[in-house]
Formats: C-alpha cells, structure tokens, sequence
C-alpha cells in the first residue's frame, strides 16, 4: 500500500515540478559524439584479422546468440543507435537524430539517406517496421523482445522517418536500440519467409546486412572473411578485408599475436605479461561495465541467514577489496567502493556512501550484535538453533570469479562461518539453481552497459531479480523511467545507489580493466570491448610503415 | 558370409537405436538444458518462450518419436543452438578436415609405432628397448594440451618454422598443397602420439609372445634364415593386438579430439561433438552420436573381418 | 604341449634377474613406491595445508618454508603435488583395476562362447564405444558431481571396451589349441577353462592394458580439467593442477612444469614396470 502511495506521489510531484524541464528534455536532439566518416587520408586497403572465441551462432542480430555471433553481426549490420565503445554515450548511426514526444511515448528516429544493404537496395523506413513487427511477435524468437515489447506499434512517417509508439513512458528507448540484437533486416529478403527462422541460408551463410563490412566467405570452426562494403553509408572502410579467426585459447592467441597472425584480440592481464616485450604488439587497457559480485539470497532455504542488513554489511566488511585486485586482478581494474553503477557510465554521479572497509574485528562484532556467537564451540557461529552453514555456488568456467570465490571461503571461515566451494557448471546447476532461487550465494557478474540494466538487476519486478525487495529503490527507478531529463534520470540512480548501500543485495566486486592486444600496424583502433567496436571497424586501417 | 553380415548389419541397427535412445534420455536427466536458454541475463519468463517457441515444451516422448521419424526418412533435424542448420550438413562438412588430421594421425602412429615396437622386442631389454620405452612414454606421458602448447610455442612462436594454428592460411594465398600440409603436422603428431606409444608396447608385448611359440622356434631349429622366420611367421600373428588396438584407436582418431581441435582451432568432428553437449543440442548430439556410432561399428566389423586373415587357427563359430 | 611352468623358485629369481636387468624399469620403480609413500604419509608430516592461501605470497620462488614455491593462491605447492599425487594416482589405479577386471571378464566370456553371446556382447561394447565420450562424461558429472570416486567409474566406463576387445581377440588366438582341447577332453569346467587357462594367455597383453591405463587415465583427466570437467578445485589433482597452471603460463611458467614433470615420470615408471612386469609373468616364458 505504501510503496504504491509513494510511487505515486513521487511520479505526480515529478510530472507537476518538472513539466517545463520534460518538455525542454522532449525536445532534445541527438547528443554529441556522432561518429565521423573515415578520416581522410588514411592509407588504404589491407586485411585484419580479429580473434573470436567460438563460432558464432548465427548471422541475424534477432536470432538468440552469444558474443562471438554480437561480435561478427556488429561489422555486418547497422544498429540505429550504437553505443560509443569508449565513453559508453549513445551516439548516432543508422539514425542521424531523434527526439521524443512530449510524453515520451513515442520516439521518432531519422534514417541516414544513404544507407544502402549489401546487395545495393536502399535502406528505409519499411525495413525498419518490418523487423520490429517481427520482433514483436512473440513466436518470432526475437533474442531482444523482453526489452521492446512495450512498443505498441511502429509507425512508417515517410522513407527515412520511423516512429515507436510505446505503451508506457520510456526515457531509455535509444539506448536499448544500442545494445544489439535490434538492428533492422532487410525486408525484400525475409519477407517472403513466414518465420525469420526459416531463412536458414540468409541467418548462416549469406546475410545481407547494412554495416561496413559484408560477408564472401567462411569455414565453420575456423573463420569468417569480411570484405568493405563500398557503399557504406558513412563512407567506405579504409580496409579492403576483415577476418575473423576462430581461436579458442588464449594461450594461442597470443602465440598467432606474436607470430603476427591475428592483428587484434581481448588479452587477459595474465597474458599481457607475454606481450610486454613485443615491439609489434601494444596492450590498450579499455573500459567496461560488468563486473562480479557475490549475490545474497533472499528467497529459498538459506534466505533467513542473510535477511538480517547487519550480516550482509558484516560479510562486507571482510572483504579486502585492495587485496583481491591486486591478487585477482592483477591491479588492472578499480573497485566499485560500494556503488552499483560502474563509473564509465558518466551521466550517473557517483553515489555519496562511505564503502564497507576491511576490519574482520568489527565484522564479527556486528555479527554478534546480529546475534550470531559460536554458542555451542564446535568453531561455526550460531543463533537460534542454526549454524551459519551454506554453500558458495561458483559458475565454473572464470578463472577470476573461481579465484574470488576460494577468497571469499577463506575470509568467511575466518569470521566463524563454515562455507563450502561448489563449483557448478554455468549452464547447468549453477543457472538453475539461480532461476529456481534454491542458492545460498553465490558468484556471479553483472554486466550493466546502461542504466536500464540497474532496473532489471536491482527492482524487485526486474527480469533479473532474486528475491530482493527495497520499495523506496523501486519507486527511485520508477521515477527515473517516467522522465527522459538525463540530469534527473542521474540524480535518482545516485540516491538508489545509496539505499541500496545501506541494505546491500550484493557485494559488488572490482570492475575490471579489459586489455586489447592490438597489432602496431593497424591504426584508428576503437579502444573498447569487441562486441561494442565492431561497428565502427570502418575506422580501422593498415599502415605498413610501421 | 552373406547371413553373417546380414546379421551383423541388424545387430548394428539395433545398437543404433539403443544409443539413440541411450543418448537421448541422458540429455533429458541432466541438469540445465539448451545453454542459449541457460543465459542468466534472460529471465526466466523469456527462456520458456523461446523454448516453447524450439518445441522444446512438447513432452519428451513426443520429441523422441518425433526425431525418429525424420531420422528414418533420412533427415537428421536442425541445430537448436546454430540457428536451423541443418544437423546432417553441420556434421558432413566437418569431415574433410576431421578425416585429414585422423588419417594423417593414424598414419603417423603406425608408421612410426609399429617399427619401434618390433625394434624394441628384438633387442629386449637392450638400449633400443629402454630407449623406445622412454620415448614412447614420455610421449604418452604428456598431456596433449600441454604437448601442443609447447610445440606452437617452440615450432610458431619461437622457430617460426609453422604456423600457430588453424587448417590454412585465410585468404587467397592459403590453402595450397604446402600450406595445408604446414597447418596439419603438429596436429597430427600430437593427436597421434597416444596411439603410437600404444602400438608401440603393444606391438613389444606381441611380437615377444609370438617368438616364443612352438613352431617359430620348430622353424628356427630346422635352421631358416632368422630374417625370413622373423616375417613369415611372426608378424602376421604378432599384429591381432595391434590391429584390435588401432581399431579401437581409430574411431578416436576419425571421432576427433576435442582437446587437440580445439587449441589447434581445427574445424572437426571431436570440437563439433564437445560444442553440442556443452549447448546441450539435442537434435546436434543425436547426429553427431549417429556419425561416431556407425564409425565404430564398421571399423568394428572390418577388424573382427582380418582376424582369421591374420591367424588361419581363429574362427567364429 | 601342456601350458609351459616352470619350478616356483626359478620363477622368482628369473623374474628378479629381469628386474635389475632393465634399469629403466628398476628405477621406474623405486620412484613409484616413494612417491606412493611419500603421499601417504606427507599429510601426517606437518608440512603445509595444500589449500591454505596466502594471498600475499603469491607466485612465491622456491624457499625453506615453501619448497617448491606458492601458487596463484599462495597455496604451497610442493604439498598440494603430494595431495595431488594422492589424488591422481588413486583414481589411475583404482580406474584401471575397474577397468581391467569388467573387460577380462567381458572379452574372456565373448570370446569363449563366440556365437550369439560373442555377438551380444560385442554388439553391447559396440554401443558403449559409440557414445561420444565427453558427452557421456559431462552428463555424469552433471548429474553426480565430480568426485573422485564418480571420476573412476566415469572413466572406466569409457575405457572397458578397448580393452575387453583385446582379451577377446587373444582368446580367439588361443581358443583352439591343443592344450585348451585337451583340458576339454579331461572335462575340466567351463569356467576354470576361462579363467584358469584361457584368460592367462591374455596376461602379457592384459599387464601392458594395465600399466597404460592407468597412465591413459591420469592423462585423460589432465585433458577434462583443460575441457572443463575433472576434477575440481579447490581439491587439487595433477591434472588440474596442470590446467590451471596454463592460465599463468606467460607470468609463473614453472607451475606447470611440476604437475607436468610428475605426471610425466609417474607414466614413464608404469609403463616400464609394466613391461618387466609382462616379460616376468609371461605364461609362455619356457626353456629357451
């Protein structure tokens, strides 16, 4: 009843305060940080080879797939907006601007006039209704259709124009159009099939898409060759060839590296070591947005040990974060200090706390407090009848969260707990055991590439919960989504970050320094992650004088 | 003979089938299910539409007569994890460059196995022997993982005499002749370094017990040559073990290693049958089961067919 | 020709000559029985905890406290080699033992009777070998875990075949010799004819199966901890202990060469003890 009243009352009071400041926000063009055409000059042609973990399940951005295939469909396909590799920003690409209506119910996007797909046809404001009417159904098996389905319809205002009309506010609808898994198909090739699916040629072997690079040839298992697209509507890739390399491990990555194989892969700081001599590779430290955390349950059998805030600030406090970056991450990352929001997403300010510091003395004299003493001296604290037992549920697989979670063992133990190390399969125990709510805790990483993920993670209705329930974050999150002020929408995750805080769901972990080995010959490298710099490939280029 | 490989070929049949339905109920007992399901960043909600919208939802029965319908019709399904593919050309595709390595490993195996382990047994306990005994062992004794990392390292990083990894150079100026035959050599041996040492002992172990039967030593007393009694008579009988140990060897080596595959980055059938239970794709494991079991019964069949080829005194009642 | 056997007391003293003879063996040897020693008694030594860490002490070089140095967790690694050890060659043997014992009497009962129980149960084997081996691994230890007591049976599960074909194959060799004919006559039983007098003739190739296997299985372990599977830490093993260490391979390359080098001469000393082992316990060890 309360939080109802509450969210209410917030939403009202924001709608009636902040009336003229949504109108201005309403208004709002697109943001800084368009990207340029390739910059002149540079030399051309030449070939560069990238390194992939696996082979990518598909080539159709709808269809469900993991990173290897975000990787690949990101050269081959333009998204309307993508996120900028560096700064995290949303910035303009399929479309040049877009603003909101008044009440952010409807978003209209402005396609670039140039943009053609790989078989020469003109891109329009058609594909655009076509692959969201797909996307929409839901036996379509669109991957993204969770984070669209409020879209009500999509509105074709003419050939360069399209508008979402949406069931509900939604000040964050750009930067879902980013995140991949939502860029457009072309419609005179799929239409005629009654389910994506069906197109088994065009989402394995032959996609026709509208990013730089197009695709002429590949081996299952072993590569995928790209070649420049001339008629890429933001000018044609200095490049006249991409390579993806399948390539498992890391130790032969960085062997095919330093053999000058592969021009350009993701490098663990383990490896970088490798490196460090090579003058004809540089490591480029990139940012990111995930990172680990040790998730508390709030459901299931285990639940009444962690319900108490106190524990969990308690477990908090004998985390030595220093010690775990320095050991785990070798140094190369920054700890989040007790925010929930990793700081590359710039437009969130950074909530005013003061972090959990190490201290097991006062850990456990909170625990005390907490009414947790070892009352029966067989060396594990207890209250009311129930030792302080669980299991700590690792997803097999990381190197960095397996490392963590025998730390975390080591740092429980010693506060009288009596932990066990389960290691389980990802995709196996470990997610069911999850879905099911039946863990204790357990390890696990969040990636939060903007601020609607927040949502999904941390509100008690998100698709992401566990179990946590925290009102006053729900009615702050709400609130956020009602208004697309970004300053406003800043202001509100910063005081959830501090509630949450207080009564913390999860202790978040370092976020990480990702490292790129790049190849000193090929120059205008995005310095961010894979998945989010393939579109922007066509920046790269060959300088063989170096 | 016909009735025998009539009856062969129906047993076989049957032992398909079982192993389909082995392979079929184990997938459905494990924990977890089809890994694209199993993304933690979907909710639960969103992973039951997408399966329902695989027919994963249908009850189990249902799916398993349902894919032993197609498969007497000739059509093996489509991939549940790589968008339709279908599973009979994922398979098929994966057999050139799975037949290379596996054949090119079992080549190099016998090649230099079998000599080595008739060199070792006729200087018993002699340095050749001790010395084959270490070689072999140190050989097997390696993990491969670790035996075809130190190779990439000393032979592609260090030497730069081959190349790191992969079937052939991308691009036009790969997948000549020499190329191909640069990218399979470490590989090969190191696929085929298990099975040589096996041949090896083996191969000692059997030529010993055969030179002390009765009628070599009977030949060798009526004063033949020792070379000619050496090959008439012993090796055809010394290699029964041996060729039952490559026919078991062989459908590994055909069947791919996942471990050599997958750090050599060679696009076969062992990467190909690891990546489907790790994705838990049914319809992808059932075709790959299909391949490996007919590949173990015809090898099977040919080796029990070279017995009595091999040894005149051995035949099925 | 009866079955050749010689006096009791000559078999021992050839048998101990054959020993010294091959020194690879001989060494082989006493290097397996420290180091089953060491590993069952290393524990109550008083030396390290294998799985107390240390994180400031990580990647520690070899010193009094830490013989052989520390690890990614500042664990000492010289003790978790020994817990390792323990580990390792316990599942080896105990895996082998299954292994050995399900296929000589599964290839000696086919190959006996031949006909439709040969059939059957060739088929039987026929149809374990089909079932791709890590698939079958990974959902057994889906299922049951990964322990070492699940791990044995797993692997041996996988392996039985290979071996229950070679006994087959060596008793089809020797089914219709005079000496098996002759024990027929003299109406000796069917099951003392199998495991009296057929199955040893399958000895030599049964010792080297044996001493390979357990070898193959350390190794084979090794390979699963690199897929994923094996045995999981923080118990450690030879064989994860090797795979883990290929993550540091560029930053502390020396850990892996420790579970490397073991698992290495614990494979070299099997296999040639296995074979004096053969040539001591050959049946057809006559006057020669």
């Amino acid at each position: 009843m309360t939080s109802q009243l509450a969210k209410r009352f917030i939403s009202t009071a924001a709608a009636l305060l902040l009336l003229p400041a949504l109108l201005l926000g309403a208004a709002q063009g697109a943001p800084q940080g368009a990207p340029q055409g390739a910059p002149q000059g540079a030399p051309q042609g030449g070939t560069v080879t990238i390194a992939l973990p696996a082979q990518p399940e598909s080539l159709n951005p709808i269809l469900p797939g993991e990173l290897s295939s975000s990787i690949v469909q990101g050269a081959l396909f333009a998204p309307l907006t993508a996120q900028h590799p560096e700064t995290f920003e949303i910035v303009p690409y399929l479309a040049t601007s877009w603003e909101a209506n008044a009440d952010v119910t409807a978003w209209t996007f402005h396609l670039h006039p140039d943009a053609k797909w790989h078989d020469g046809v003109p891109l329009t404001a058609h594909d655009v209704k076509f692959t969201f009417d797909r996307i929409l159904d839901p036996t379509e098996n669109a991957q993204s259709y969770a984070d669209v389905k409020h879209v009500e319809r999509v509105e074709v205002v003419d050939e360069h124009t399209v508008t979402f009309h949406l069931s509900q506010v939604d000040g964050l609808f750009p930067d879902r159009l980013a995140l991949g898994a939502l860029q457009p198909l072309p419609r005179h090739l799929f239409e005629k099939y009654a389910k994506l699916a069906d197109a088994v040629e065009l989402n394995t072997a032959k996609p026709v898409g509208s990013g730089p690079f197009k695709l002429v040839g590949l081996q299952t298992g072993s590569y995928i060759e790209l070649a420049a697209f001339d008629d890429f509507f933001l000018g044609r890739p200095n490049l006249d060839t991409l390579v993806f390399s399948i390539v498992p491990d890391m130790n032969v990555r960085v062997a095919r590296l330093r053999a000058g194989d592969i021009d350009w892969t993701d490098i663990e700081p383990t490896h970088a070591a490798a490196l460090a001599n090579d003058k004809r590779v540089e490591v480029i430290p990139v940012s990111s947005s995930r990172y680990a955390v040790l998730d508390f349950a709030f459901e299931g059998p285990y639940a009444p040990l962690f319900a108490d805030a106190r524990v969990r600030i308690a477990m908090a406090h004998a985390i030595d974060h220093d010690l775990i970056l320095e050991t785990v991450g070798l140094g190369r990352g920054w700890n989040m200090n007790g925010a929930y929001i990793p700081f590359v997403l710039s437009e969130i300010p950074a909530p005013d706390i003061e972090p959990y510091a190490y201290d097991p003395e006062l850990a456990k004299r909170i625990l005390a407090e907490a009414g947790w003493t070892d009352t029966n001296g067989d060396g594990t604290i207890d209250k009311d009848g129930r030792e302080f037992a669980f299991p700590l549920l690792v997803d097999r697989g990381n190197v960095q969260r397996e490392q963590i979670g025998l730390i975390l063992q080591d740092e429980f133990e010693a506060l009288g707990m009596d932990v066990e190390y389960v290691a389980a399969e990802r995709t196996g125990r470990w997610i069911e055991d999850t879905r099911n709510r039946v863990f204790a805790a357990r390890m696990a990483e969040f990636p939060v590439p903007n601020v609607d993920w927040f949502r999904r993670i941390y509100t008690s209705d998100g698709p992401n919960a566990r179990g946590y329930v925290n009102h006053e974050v729900d009615a702050l999150v709400q609130a956020a989504i009602q208004t697309s002020d970004r300053q406003l929408q800043g202001r509100y995750y910063q005081q959830a970050q501090e509630l949450l805080h207080a009564d913390p769901p999860v202790v978040p972990f370092f976020l990480r320094e990702q490292l790129m080995a790049v190849s000193t010959r090929v120059g205008g490298v995005p310095k961010g992650e894979l998945k989010l710099s393939t579109p922007f490939t066509y920046l790269l280029y060959v300088d063989s004088g170096r | 003979m016909a009735r025998y490989l009539l009856g062969r070929t129906l047993a076989a049949l049957l032992v398909l089938w079982l192993v389909i339905t082995a392979t079929f109920v184990m997938i459905q007992a494990a924990p977890g299910g089809l890994s694209i399901l199993m993304n933690p960043n979907i909710s639960a909600e969103e992973a039951a539409r997408l399966g329902r919208n695989l027919g994963l939802d249908r009850p189990v029965h249902e799916q398993y007569v349902q894919w032993l319908g197609n498969f007497l019709r000739g059509d093996l399904g489509a991939s549940l994890s790589y968008a339709g593919r279908p599973v009979g050309a994922m398979v098929v595709e994966r057999l050139p460059a799975t037949l290379k390595l596996g054949l090119s490993a079992a080549l190099f195996a016998v090649a230099v196995g079998v000599p080595l382990g008739v060199a070792a047994a006729r200087h018993q306990n002699g340095f050749v022997d001790q010395a084959a005994g270490v070689v072999s062992g140190t050989l097997l004794a390696t993990p491969n993982f670790w035996l075809g990392i130190l190779l990439i390292v000393l032979f592609a990083v260090q030497l730069e005499w081959l190349p790191a990894s992969g079937i052939r150079t991308i691009g036009s100026r790969g997948g000549g002749l020499a190329d191909q035959l640069a990218h399979l050599v470490m590989p090969a041996v190191v696929l085929g370094t298990s099975t040589l040492a096996e041949l090896t002992r083996y191969t000692r172990s059997a030529w010993l017990e055969t030179m002390r039967q009765d009628y070599v030593r009977t030949a060798r007393s009526k004063g033949l040559a020792r070379g000619a009694v050496d090959r008439k008579h012993v090796l055809k009988n010394a290699l029964i073990p041996v060729v039952t140990v490559f026919g078991v060897a062989l459908p590994r080596l055909i069947g791919g290693s996942a471990v050599v595959e997958t750090l050599f980055s060679w696009p076969g059938l062992g990467q190909l049958a690891v990546d489907a239970a790790l994705r838990r794709d049914t319809p992808l494991i059932l075709g790959v089961t299909v391949f490996v079991s007919l590949m173990v019964v015809v090898s099977n069949l040919v080796i029990d067919a070279t017995y009595p080829l091999l040894d005149p005194r051995v035949h099925y009642s | 020709m009866t079955a050749p056997s010689p006096r009791p007391g000559g078999r021992l003293r050839r048998g101990l000559q054959l020993w010294f003879a091959h020194r690879t063996a001989f060494l082989g040897t006493l290097w397996l029985l420290l180091v089953v020693v060491a590993v069952l008694v290393g524990p109550h030594l008083g030396l390290s905890d294998p799985n107390k860490i240390d994180l400031r002490n990580t990647f520690a070089p070899p010193s009094s406290e830490h013989w052989l140095g520390t690890d990614e967790n500042g664990r000492d690694v010289f003790a978790r080699l020994l817990a390792g050890g323990k580990v390792s060659l316990a599942v080896g043997f105990a895996s082998a033992a299954i292994t050995v014992l399900v296929a000589s009497l599964v290839g000696v009962v086919a190959g006996y009777y031949g006909g439709l129980v040969d059939q059957a149960i060739m088929r039987l084997t026929d149809g374990f070998m089909a079932i791709p081996t890590f698939f079958l691994l990974l959902i057994i230890v889906s299922i049951w875990g990964s322990s070492p007591t699940v791990l044995v049976l797993a692997l041996a599960l996988t392996r039985w075949m290979g071996v229950a074909r070679i006994v087959r194959a060596e008793v089809l060799r020797f089914k219709q010799q005079e000496f098996v004919m002759a024990a027929r006559a003299a109406g000796v039983g069917e099951a003392r004819l199998m495991f009296k007098h057929l199955l040893p003739q399958a000895a030599p190739s049964l010792i080297v199966a044996t001493s390979l296997q357990v070898g193959l299985v350390m190794l084979v372990e090794a390979g699963l901890s690199f897929l994923g599977l094996g045995i999981l830490p923080p118990l450690a093993s030879w064989g994860n202990m090797l795979t883990a260490s290929q993550h540091y391979l560029w930053i502390a390359p020396r850990l892996a060469v420790y579970p490397g080098v073991m698992i290495l001469l614990a494979v070299l000393a099997l296999n040639a003890v296995g074979d004096v082992l053969r040539d001591i316990l050959d049946p057809r060890q006559g006057s020669d």
